[in-house]
């Protein structure tokens, strides 16, 4: 089951917003439909790639780590703001272990001063434990050049990748 | 070129297809690199490596003209691979070179990062 509701604005803006049951079958489609509609409202192909490669990341670990039946991902995409800013989120029920492992992550990730510097040492991890060791959130902090941060309320978990810079 | 059966997979939406021309082995890989295509990709790669080592290949090149998307489990796979050939003592070691497309744009930034990681090993060479 997949459910959808998509808003288009007038003045440039786009929010999406897609719950399904987990299955990492629907990854690779959600993050085609969310580029397609990145399409829509944004020109920078460039960026749009960005917008697809850490909505795949999030979701995946938000479909790897939900503990019930549903996983939400949203875009928002502020079309009246300059530059514009583009959000993607995701959202779903998780363990206790895992949201603090995930807040760890991006806490590390987002004290870099060097995403791209930090993205190599999280590689030097992963080839020596053979974890994976944040390495998608370290991706999308150093490719998709996009801030993350994490909230949690109860066992639901929200983690935002989001972006100032469109063109 | 002949097809090598040991590091070739297919399936409906990733395909890694290894040759080896005698001047080198070439692992052309095509599609979506997600989830499902973490277990077949580190089995190819392993395979791969086993058979660069025991007939000396100097190069492996790596063809991702195809390939749409990699997932970062799949772009793990590559950095073991690559720890493995770093590993070897330096006769044994091979070089490689990553063939890329501009059009699919998340290659730019994780090729050049997987080049950072070894930097005396691995070329980049874009489509023209």
């Amino acid at each position: 089951m997949l459910n959808a509701t998509l808003k288009h604005g007038q003045n440039g803006s786009a929010y999406l917003e897609l719950s399904f049951s987990p299955s990492l079958e629907f990854v690779s489609l959600v993050r085609r439909l969310v580029a397609a509609i990145s399409e829509q409202v944004l020109t920078d192909p460039d960026l749009i790639s960005r917008i697809g490669l850490a909505t795949h990341e999030l979701l995946e670990n938000a479909v790897k780590y939900s503990v019930d039946g549903e996983t939400t991902v949203y875009l928002e995409v502020a079309g009246a703001e300059q530059p514009q800013v583009v959000t993607v989120r995701t959202r779903n029920r998780g363990s206790a272990d895992h949201a603090s492992s995930l807040a760890r992550n991006i806490d590390e990730i987002s004290a870099a001063r060097d995403p791209t510097a930090f993205f190599q040492t999280l590689m030097q991890r992963a080839s020596r434990s053979g974890k994976p060791g944040g390495l998608g959130l370290g991706r999308i902090a150093a490719e998709a050049e996009m801030r993350l941060s994490c909230v949690r309320d109860g066992d639901v978990v929200e983690v935002a990748a989001r972006t100032l810079e469109a063109r | 070129m002949s097809d090598v059966a040991a590091f070739t997979h297919r399936d409906t939406e990733f395909s890694a297809i290894g040759q080896d021309s005698g001047d080198g082995l070439v692992l052309e890989l095509a599609g979506t690199a997600d989830a499902r295509a973490v277990e077949p990709l580190g089995r190819v790669l392993a395979a791969l490596h086993r058979h660069a080592i025991a007939n000396k290949s100097r190069t492996v090149t790596i063809d991702f003209r195809h390939a749409e998307f990699m997932n970062s489990s799949c772009f793990k796979a590559f950095v073991m691979w690559i720890t493995a050939v770093q590993d070897e003592p330096p006769d044994r070691q091979y070089k490689m070179t990553f063939l890329s497309n501009p059009q699919f744009h998340w290659q730019r930034r994780s090729l050049h990062a997987l080049a950072c990681f070894a930097a005396d090993l691995i070329s980049l060479d874009s489509a023209s």
